[in-house]
């Protein structure tokens, strides 16, 4: 057992987050007109669209967990590049149903650009469960498709049309209303999906969105952290005061026990059975998406009155912590579906 | 990130639950929170340690097994998921082990990890409790003993213990920091008066302990003259850490217990404790992985530092957390006098945000040592 970093998932945090930091935008105001396709290919040509496929598809054949670890090193630089929902989720629904590789390969080379349907509330995969309303095509900037269940005949992909983009009130993504009618030709999206499959599938898109709320918390803690230390009141900069202290020390506690459930998780989806990594992910879910809000609440407290000025970055952490912690499913029904998972076990 | 066994860590987990299977504790002192209970717990410790379970990650020469601290992870586990909690071993020994003479450590160590003789830690004082370096208890050197006078508080289990491992002021010329040496001696010399302090639950745990021109070899001193500080952080270190404690154990176990207790509720009481036992069992895995990467950190030779403040802050929570659930779940009967263990979990766990450091000091430590925030 070590449960510490190798040297190579490190030094594959340290590059992402780099590349990260080179691509996202100066300031907030920059959200808007961000040039999202010159970021995908960035993200095509470092390998990282293609980083969890295998290699006949032209993949890096990563685990999970380092796809978890760039999903958090780029939320860590809230890129408005749609990593998670765009390649993350996208390729975990593809590879669940064996699609070619020709499909796979054009994942990995930036070229298809589609998202993932997930239901009006977005707790859960559109097709999964009963819902109302049209499917929310998640993370969707640059894409020209959604890709949904039809469970006509068991679980199989279909590739459905965009409608029109939905408001987002996370400023570094963008999602939109989907059309289920209107099916849509993204090449073959291969074969059906076992029960016991999708059980992995979920295990592995709810410790994606966890990483995604660790490197949200993580970036907003050090974003306050800097701040206190050059906001002076009193003569002083408000980093001395043990309020302040206390109050980023208390999330720096809660942010890395969110990362321990995700660093486990991340790890189960490939090394232990389905039933182990979706309780493991359910947890680290249930985690983060709570202390999410708390660590994001506390990085706006820290701010004062600037934390509510829209050119602050305070609002954007708290947005997206706030979009993740209900994508697939809150922490209240995380903790629903865990005591169910654990009863079964007495 | 490797989170499975190793071959050698597959096998001590099997023959660990293999002999658990047919060793479990004695409940018989079940409940007692006094001398009975103390008596039950270090002999349940003497067991462990005959079965080759405890002192894992300590050397060979001084009664240990050489093993990395991922062992000791091992055995918290598996002792938990069998229904008990493993004792904390040994954690003033660190103070020992790391500036002690190989004399000393050879006298102290071995019966320490055996359970065979018990220490109890001499730091808080009435004037010097978070600002520990203001202690006041003094030591003399007259020749080759020290005199020692002043008082000691909150001293855990002194009322029972063979050995103290005891700070005190041997230079009061030199800053707070610089002049604090570290004695051990027996509990039974003369000029040791110690005075149970009858705590919230009921029974006493702690004591004050008064010293009155106790004498102390010289050849008694843990390191040198002024090292006495950097002595009480390594121990707070490892008092604060997971190994030493067994904390990880006692959670295992009292989850099981909700747990069971679920399936016994009736239906609307179920549905109301369900999600607070699956949400303890989030809050209890947090910790655990927390603590499993700071033990893997150690065995890369890592030595604790401010990073166990992280842990003792995860661990204050899912104790606080636990003792919260164990007072609601209980209705009114902790109330009405008819449940005394939840009473004493509820506040004993009120605790865990006091002793090893207060939260409020742990916070300080992370937000300064991790976060890098500047003192006042």
């Amino acid at each position: 057992m070590d449960v510490t970093m190798t040297e190579s998932e490190e030094l594959l945090r340290q590059t992402v987050r780099h590349l990260g930091a080179d691509l996202t935008v100066g300031s907030v105001g920059e959200f808007d007109d961000y040039d999202e396709a010159r970021g995908w290919k960035s993200l095509a040509e470092t390998g990282l669209l293609g980083l969890r496929l295998p290699e006949s598809a032209g993949g890096g054949a990563g685990s999970t967990f380092d796809e978890a670890i760039t999903v958090e090193a780029l939320a860590y630089n809230s890129l408005p590049v749609p990593y998670l929902g765009g390649a993350a989720f996208v390729g975990a629904l593809l590879l669940a149903a064996n699609a070619p590789d020709e499909t796979l390969a054009r994942l990995a080379s930036g070229e298809l650009r589609c998202s993932v349907g997930l239901t009006n509330d977005l707790s859960s995969l559109w097709g999964l469960s009963p819902s109302t309303g049209a499917p929310i095509a998640f993370d969707s900037a640059g894409s020209n498709a959604a890709i949904i269940f039809d469970t006509s005949d068991g679980y199989r992909l279909r590739a459905v049309a965009l409608a029109s983009e939905v408001k987002s009130f996370d400023l570094t993504r963008k999602n939109h209303e989907v059309d289920p009618s209107k099916g849509v030709d993204i090449g073959p999206l291969g074969s059906e999906i076992a029960p016991e499959v999708l059980v992995g599938v979920m295990a592995r898109l709810l410790t994606l969105v966890s990483a995604d709320l660790v490197g949200v918390m993580d970036a907003g803690l050090a974003t306050a952290v800097e701040y206190a230390a050059t906001r002076e009141q009193f003569g002083v900069p408000i980093a001395t005061f043990q309020a302040i202290q206390h109050l980023c020390a208390a999330q720096l506690v809660s942010l890395e026990g969110g990362r321990s459930l995700t660093e486990y998780a991340a790890w189960a989806v490939d090394q232990s059975d389905a039933n182990e990594a979706i309780l493991a992910a359910r947890a680290a879910k249930a985690y983060c998406s709570r202390a999410g809000r708390v660590v994001t609440e506390a990085v706006v407290q820290v701010h004062g009155g600037m934390g509510f000025t829209w050119d602050c970055m305070a609002h954007v952490f708290l947005k997206r912590a706030l979009t993740d912690a209900k994508i697939l499913g809150d922490a209240a029904s995380q903790i629903q579906e865990i005591a169910v998972l654990r009863s079964g076990r007495i | 990130m490797d989170f499975n066994d190793g071959p050698d860590e597959a096998r001590f987990r099997g023959e660990l639950r293999d002999w658990l299977r047919e060793n479990s504790p004695s409940h018989d002192a079940d409940g007692d929170h006094g001398e009975k209970g103390n008596v039950a717990n270090l002999e349940w410790h003497r067991r462990l340690y005959a079965g080759g379970w405890l002192g894992l990650s300590w050397p060979k020469e001084y009664g240990g097994k050489g093993l990395t601290p991922i062992y000791d992870a091992i055995v918290n586990e598996e002792v938990g998921a069998s229904g008990a909690s493993a004792p904390s071993v040994g954690y003033l020994g660190r103070a020992i082990l790391h500036f002690g003479s190989d004399e000393q450590k050879s006298e102290y160590l071995p019966s320490m990890l055996r359970g065979d003789v018990q220490w109890c830690q001499g730091f808080s004082e009435p004037g010097a409790g978070s600002d520990l370096a203001s202690l006041r208890t003094r030591a003399e050197k007259r020749d080759d003993i020290y005199v020692v006078n002043g008082q000691k508080v909150w001293t855990s289990r002194a009322q029972w213990a063979d050995w103290c491992l005891l700070l005190c002021r041997t230079n009061p010329e030199l800053p707070k920091h610089k002049g604090i040496s570290c004695l051990v001696f027996e509990m039974d010399r003369p000029g040791i008066t110690v005075h149970p302090l009858k705590q919230t639950w009921g029974t006493a745990e702690f004591n004050e302990v008064f010293f009155d021109n106790l004498e102390v070899p010289v050849s008694r001193r843990i390191g040198e003259e002024g090292d006495g500080w950097p002595l009480a952080t390594t121990v707070l270190a490892h008092e604060r850490g997971p190994a030493d404690i067994g904390f990880i154990s006692h959670f295992q176990h009292q989850l099981q217990e909700f747990e069971a207790l679920l399936q016994r509720l009736p239906h609307d009481q179920r549905a109301e404790f369900a999600p607070r036992v699956a949400q303890a069992y989030v809050s209890i895995a947090a910790c655990r992985l927390h603590v499993l990467k700071s033990l893997s950190l150690r065995a890369k030779g890592v030595a604790p530092g401010a990073d166990t403040s992280i842990d003792k802050l995860l661990m204050t929570r899912v104790e606080q957390e636990l003792g919260a659930l164990s007072l609601d779940v209980a209705g009114s009967a902790p109330l009405l006098g008819t449940d005394p263990e939840t009473v004493y979990r509820y506040l004993r766990s009120r605790a865990a945000s006091i002793y090893g450091g207060t939260e409020q000091i742990q916070h300080s430590i992370v937000a300064q040592r991790i976060l890098g925030m500047q003192r006042a």
